[in-house]
């Protein structure tokens, strides 16, 4: 077994998350933080911010969380050139443990309004994901790890997105962040257990854990949807298989809790999220260690080569897009004809929570 | 983690700062009894389209989309 995972917070840049945060950092009990360096590029820090980061960049205890690299991008264009100087800029400023991006792609003409969504399992999607990852990885000179994604559009992307991570961060010698709210959106929306989809991620590679809450969506279909909006307390559900997960993860260093700034208004919401951050301390605390092999890092060297692209994934990837922002009808977005994604199988509920979501974040 | 006396000061000065500035109840106008002369009506222009930067970033639905679930 590993030693004990470090307790911490998603940092967000809003002055409302900081009376919610007080207890907690008064009580010496943030143990790491994250920070989301690309949601400021081209923004000013506010001054409290950046010596709260410099302060756990200081004591090795910062770790790095990209948005907006997008992984699965099939073109190779200024835009992620200019993410990776940017990115290096960041390292040069601050110390990071670790670097970790989403998985999914993110494709529209203003980078910064997409939302990633996701790739089905395919020989030449893997090779770009290995290539862009690669250029990350050279770039940042530090471990870097890939999240698991809560936006599937049917049970097969559910079911292989372990399996592809897995095949993904080989490729560097990464490791994997394990959002167990973004499973549990799955195993909601899908009607899988929870702990059978965990099963599929290999777990040794996970070096940290996500816990978040979310909320419900109506939907015409019948059913509701489960939504990560990181609003609301951790769901009992999650709290309950914790303990195992974290038994589990041989490698686990990390447990970072996630929520919106702008989602802690009331005295209310700031105990249930205080009484949330104190539920998975206990957890920690009372899990059993005992000290093992540490895994070190093997990092890979890359000869130079040109970036992977493929056109007719971009073009693809560029009317899928273009296809759920304009709200055709499910019927008429499961008749489109694709090499790449398969529209005939995917839900009815998911078509149209990736509408509403493509709507919200991609104003065109 | 021990959090230093000055950053912890900082953050306590935003905390004060952000709890005392949220938007207070509105105080009802007392009534007027001087009728106002009428405005004269704003002559109607061609409407300004925003357009966002390429890349820029646009945070004003609030919230994180990286999850792909936001």
């Amino acid at each position: 077994m590993m030693k004990k995972p470090l307790l911490g917070l998603s940092m967000m840049p809003e002055a409302e998350f900081v009376p919610a945060i007080l207890p907690m950092l008064q009580n010496n009990s943030v143990e790491v933080l994250e920070w989301s360096f690309d949601t400021l590029y081209d923004t000013d820090e506010p001054e409290w911010l950046g010596g709260l980061l410099d302060f756990y960049s200081e004591n090795s205890r910062l770790l790095g969380h990209g948005v907006y690299y997008s992984l699965f991008d099939a073109r190779w264009t200024d835009r992620q050139e200019i993410w990776l100087e940017k990115l290096k800029k960041e390292l040069d400023r601050r110390n990071y443990n670790h670097l970790t991006e989403h998985f999914g792609f993110m494709n529209t003409e203003n980078f910064h309004q997409g939302v990633p969504l996701p790739v089905p399992l395919d020989p030449t999607i893997l090779k770009i994901g290995k290539d862009r990852l690669r250029r990350l990885q050279d770039a940042a000179e530090i471990p870097v790890g890939v999240e698991n994604l809560a936006f599937s559009f049917s049970i097969d992307d559910v079911k292989e997105q372990g399996e592809f991570l897995n095949e993904l961060v080989e490729e560097i010698d990464g490791f994997l962040i394990l959002d167990l709210h973004n499973i549990y959106c799955q195993a909601c929306n899908f009607e899988v257990d929870i702990r059978e989809i965990v099963n599929v991620y290999p777990l040794e590679k996970v070096k940290e854990i996500h816990l978040s809450g979310g909320s419900w969506q109506e939907s015409s279909y019948g059913k509701n949807v489960r939504r990560d909006t990181h609003d609301d307390r951790i769901p009992q559900d999650i709290l309950n298989i914790l303990p195992g997960v974290i038994a589990q993860c041989q490698n686990l260093n990390y447990v970072i809790i996630e929520r919106l700034g702008h989602t802690l208004n009331t005295e209310a919401e700031k105990q249930i999220f205080l009484d949330d951050f104190n539920k998975v301390q206990r957890i920690i605390e009372n899990s059993d260690y005992s000290v093992g092999e540490k895994k070190s890092w093997n990092r890979r060297k890359f000869d130079y080569s040109e970036p992977f692209e493929d056109l007719l994934l971009y073009n693809e990837q560029t009317r899928l897009t273009k296809l759920l922002f304009d709200g055709n009808g499910v019927e008429s977005v499961r008749n489109e004809k694709f090499h790449y994604f398969k529209p005939e199988i995917w839900d009815a509920e998911m078509i149209l929570t990736a509408q509403q979501i493509i709507k919200k974040w991609n104003p065109y | 983690m021990k959090v230093p006396a000055l950053v912890m000061a900082s953050l306590l000065a935003v905390s004060v700062s952000a709890q005392t500035t949220k938007p207070v109840k509105k105080v009802k106008k007392p009534v007027s009894k001087i009728k106002k002369a009428e405005s004269p009506k704003p002559i109607k222009t061609a409407e300004t389209k925003f357009v966002p930067k390429k890349d820029s970033v646009f945070r004003g639905g609030g919230g994180c989309p990286a999850c792909g679930m936001g």
